[in-house]
């Protein structure tokens, strides 16, 4: 056994040294460096600058902030909602292992003897729940109201109707709420299919369709996560009209009295920053809307509408305008309210339901449980619970025990509904099942593309269905009234858009070793960096490929694209009028200028931190004056430089401020000056005089039309309109010079037009537009009206 | 040396597993504010991190089965919450990859610039921090506020240990780098 050799031991202890200053050492570890330490005078300054760091660290954290009370209470409300939430978060879909750990209770898959204990013998025999015993009673009592207000409502709208019903002469019957009634029972009005059904038509929207759809006189409402709220013909798919709802999320809409309630929120955002919007249900025009709500599901009633709004009331308003009637003090409340024989249940976000009077908004009780209602689904005295655990349970209402259980494949198990005889349960598993209400066993199953995070709606002998990949199905037997339209292209976003695809290059067969900064060369030609193998791959404007240039080095035209500090391939390039070439040699810390001979001019720049020094260098741009602009994300600035690389000003400095950046990626400059930098890091853009002087920041983050999740790049076209590669949205947005969103293409994938994380991008000026995304590869698309130039 | 893995904690996570709430409201109460602290650095927007807050938690109870004891709790639970933070990194991701982040060259005699920062006034020092770049003021935070070990630094940030060290190394470089012109572009 031999000592390690100084050298060895130098290069270990060098490495420990932040942990031992932090006193997160084993104690073995410890002594060798404390033994090491008195023999090298280098370790000791290295030492000292990591307690300098130590203490800096610390002093520059504010201290620990108050934790809300509250946000416990929300995290059991949210347990309680998962086991049967039949509309996910869109930003937080269950995870995999939430369903598994959840409910592993055990139920008899036979049915079980009516003597025995109701409620306990199917929750989880554990100490929790045992003590949640008395609210268990208490749902007990509450489910049993529910059937009671609903079993009345539900049937008799429908005896009403004679012995012709509607869907006989062609209108299906009306489902104008989510779960068809204010109960929400999940009592459909039916029929089903016959037998296994076929798809009729299917959509295709821009985003996912994640809320459950109304459908009042034949025409079917639905809200897409592309921020549209569409109104189709049930029977053809055919578009009626759409409404742009600036970006929202899309709860289930009501429709009453002619009008159609939307609710909207921003996920990003959380609660209380939404609005509900009335629409005309016949021509999508707004008649009015509610600010700051809360972006529940508006329940109508009577003409009366009942929502959560911000400041934590339950409001009853005049559905036709407005006019409040009365307020209740709830607490922000979950998803929606549930009404029945004139009480409101409102579950609360700290847990609670409250019943208020449905006239006065008086409270009645209030009961803290932590369950929502609004999950399962009530039928001929039978109760349909959406277990944890993949699987469907049918439990007798009046008693609670166990009927039967399904098993559907997926640990994500929405809410059923029922028709007649038919429960209709879907998974995320993509799969629609038809399963005998009677016995639990299928009866026939679909399969779909994209997860069904949301109920189905089934009448007139149709089942609509929405899934989180945008599309939206009309299933059923196909007639001659009812021809198949498959699949359906009213021209919604995300099949048509505002570019066309013209083609795409890697680097030959293989993919480019990570796309770097792109240029258009005075001759059209495209220049590209590919960063980890330091060279520049020029391609002819229609994708062939021509040749490489350059070596790796730190010598007077070599290059070195590898920001070692930063853990990642940048580099740039750029072209100025005169046809001179400028290279950003992020891993030298240079710029390195050419001319159009490739003939080396100049270079200027060093690490640091001092003017026209770098320490991170992403990302360049040259503009028509010969300007140089460097971002360099280590200093959180952008550097301007005249075409000889004089230093010329900063531009923006690191920090949490107005006016500050978070994160500079990049950054694009218009013809007036005005530079745009995206923030990857807070999710937005922002915009600064030619002088540094900050004007505007806009965007958040997140999935909807004008929010971005880690935007990367941003170029301007001659008619000021700036285009923003939104990577964590796989798509390119584009926006008027204020920041209005104008349009936007692209989503996840490896085929035409589809991105892996969208990265850089350069406008030719002739109408066509690069983009480079992480598949390891650039798109050319040729921009189409509004954008063609 | 940091205390083992304690075994209280350990069976606080597996009462959790076994669906036990008051279990989770006990590690609520010991690790809310070094969440939330760090959630904040990731998300300055208060709301969002409160939101995030409440979605680690439950991710945690759900996830509960899933810890194996390699991690402490609270570097399990803080990886929970950078995942919840960036649920797509996506380009970002990329560019942040590991495999480039090479080791700084050691040496035996004393930098210089390691004595500069030695000596520098806290504010200093300070200051040259809040300007990092999150990446780097990452990895420090967690080191030092959170005072994880490099093996949780490893399971929260999702890369090796030997990536742990040359960020650190890199971290601290950078922060030399903006000390050395003190120059505060304005």
């Amino acid at each position: 056994m031999s000592a390690p050799s100084d050298v060895q031991t130098f290069d270990h202890v060098a490495d420990l040294l932040a942990a031992f200053v932090n006193g997160t050492l084993a104690r073995s570890e410890r002594e060798q460096v404390m033994s090491h330490l008195q023999r090298c005078p280098g370790c000791a300054a290295d030492l000292r600058a990591w307690q300098a760091i130590r203490e800096a660290t610390r002093a520059s954290v504010v201290p620990s902030p108050v934790v809300p009370a509250t946000i416990l209470d929300g995290v059991w409300a949210a347990l309680d909602d998962h086991a049967s939430s039949p509309h996910p978060t869109p930003e937080q879909p269950i995870p995999e292992e939430t369903m598994s750990t959840v409910a592993s209770f055990p139920l008899p898959s036979t049915p079980v003897s009516p003597a025995t204990p109701a409620w306990p013998s199917w929750r989880p025999p554990d100490r929790a729940w045992r003590r949640t015993l008395p609210a268990l009673l208490a749902v007990a009592a509450v489910l049993a109201l529910v059937l009671a207000g609903t079993i009345g409502p539900g049937r008799s709208a429908l005896s009403g109707l004679g012995s012709v019903l509607p869907w006989q002469q062609g209108i299906p019957p009306d489902v104008p709420m989510f779960r068809v009634d204010p109960a929400r029972t999940g009592v459909m009005p039916g029929p089903g299919p016959d037998g296994k059904p076929e798809v009729l038509w299917q959509i295709k929207t821009g985003g996912p369709m994640q809320a459950s759809p109304a459908l009042v006189n034949g025409v079917l409402y639905a809200g897409s996560l592309d921020g549209y709220f569409y109104a189709f013909d049930a029977a053809t798919g055919e578009e009626r009209w759409r409404f742009d709802t600036g970006g929202s999320d899309a709860p289930h809409p009501t429709v009453a009295d002619g009008l159609v309630f939307v609710g909207d929120s921003n996920p990003g955002q959380g609660d209380g920053h939404g609005n509900v919007i009335v629409l005309d249900a016949a021509t999508g025009e707004e008649r009015w809307r509610l600010p700051d709500a809360q972006g529940s599901t508006p329940l109508v009633v009577d003409g009366t509408l009942y929502v959560g709004i911000r400041d934590g009331f339950l409001v009853a308003l005049d559905a036709a305008d407005g006019t409040e009637q009365w307020r209740a003090a709830t607490g922000m409340i979950s998803r929606g309210v549930t009404m029945a024989d004139g009480v409101i249940y409102a579950p609360g976000k700290d847990g609670a339901i409250y019943a208020l009077d449905a006239a006065t908004g008086e409270e009645r009780w209030r009961f803290a449980i932590g369950a929502r209602l609004q999950a399962v689904a009530v039928g001929g005295g039978v109760v349909y619970v959406p277990g944890g655990d993949g699987s469907l349970y049918a439990l007798d209402a009046a008693k609670g025990t166990g009927l039967w259980r399904f098993a559907v494949d997926d640990p994500s198990v929405w809410a059923p509904v029922l028709v007649d005889e038919t429960v209709f349960v879907s998974g995320a598993n993509s799969r629609l099942y038809a399963v005998d209400a009677t016995n639990g066993e299928e009866r026939w199953h679909v399969d779909v593309e994209g997860a069904i995070v949301t109920p189905a709606v089934v009448s007139g002998g149709v089942i609509y269905l929405g899934t989180d990949t945008g599309s939206l199905y009309a299933l059923g037997e196909p007639t001659e009234d009812a021809p198949v339209v498959l699949p359906a292209d009213s021209g919604n976003a995300g099949l048509t858009g505002p570019a066309e695809f013209l083609w795409q290059a890697a680097n030959g067969t293989e993919p480019i070793d990570q796309v770097g900064g792109m240029a258009v060369a005075p001759n059209g030609d495209l220049w590209v960096v590919e960063t980890n193998t330091d060279r520049i791959l020029i391609y002819s404007p229609d994708g062939a490929f021509r040749e490489t240039w350059g070596t790796p080095g730190p010598s007077d035209g070599e290059f070195n694209f590898v920001l070692e500090n930063f853990g990642g391939g940048y580099g740039d390039i750029g072209f100025d009028q005169d046809g001179n070439i400028y290279v950003l040699d992020s891993g030298n810390f240079r710029v390195q200028k050419f001319d159009r001979t490739r003939r080396f001019v100049s270079a200027w720049g060093t690490e640091g931190s001092g003017d026209g020094q770098f320490i991170a260098p992403v990302t360049m741009t040259v503009d028509p004056h010969g300007n140089v602009y460097v971002a360099d994300d280590g200093r959180g600035d952008i550097q301007q430089f005249a075409s000889d690389g004089t230093y010329l000003a900063t531009i923006a400095s690191r920090g949490p401020a107005e006016g500050q950046t978070e994160c500079i990626p990049a950054f694009g400059v218009d013809a007036a000056g005005t530079i745009y930098v995206p923030d990857c890091w807070r999710h937005e853009i922002q915009t600064f005089a030619p002088d540094g002087t900050f004007r505007a920041a806009w965007g958040s983050e997140g999935r909807q039309n004008g929010q971005f999740r880690f935007p990367s790049e941003v170029a301007i076209d001659a008619a000021g309109r700036i285009f923003v590669t939104d990577s964590g949205n796989n798509r390119v947005q584009v926006f008027d010079a204020e920041g209005n969103f104008i349009t936007a293409w692209g989503s996840f994938g490896s085929g035409d037009g589809e991105f892996n994380g969208t990265g850089s991008l350069v406008l030719d000026g002739a109408g066509n537009i690069y983009v480079g995304d992480g598949n390891g590869r650039i798109q050319k698309f040729r921009l189409l009206p509004p954008l063609a130039p | 040396m940091r205390e083992p893995v304690g075994e209280d904690e350990r069976r606080v996570i597996a009462r959790m597993a076994a669906g036990d709430r008051p279990a989770l409201a006990e590690l609520y109460a010991r690790y809310e504010r070094p969440l939330l602290a760090y959630l904040r650095l990731l998300k300055p927007d208060a709301g969002l991190a409160e939101e995030l807050l409440q979605d680690t938690l439950l991710a945690a109870w759900t996830g509960a089965h899933g810890y194996a004891g390699q991690a402490s709790v609270q570097g399990w639970l803080l990886g929970i919450a950078r995942r919840r933070a960036h649920d797509t990194l996506r380009r970002r991701a990329l560019r942040l990859a590991d495999n480039s982040e090479l080791e700084e060259t050691p040496s035996a005699e004393p930098n210089p610039e390691d004595l500069l920062l030695a000596a520098a006034e806290r504010d200093e020092v300070t200051a040259a921090i809040a300007r990092l770049a999150p990446i780097h003021r990452e990895v420090l935070v967690l080191t030092f506020v959170h005072e994880l070990s490099y093996q949780d630094l490893a399971e929260v940030l999702g890369i090796p240990i030997g990536t742990v060290k040359s960020r650190l190394s890199h971290a601290k470089r950078a922060v030399r780098t903006l000390l050395r012109a003190k120059v505060t572009p304005s």
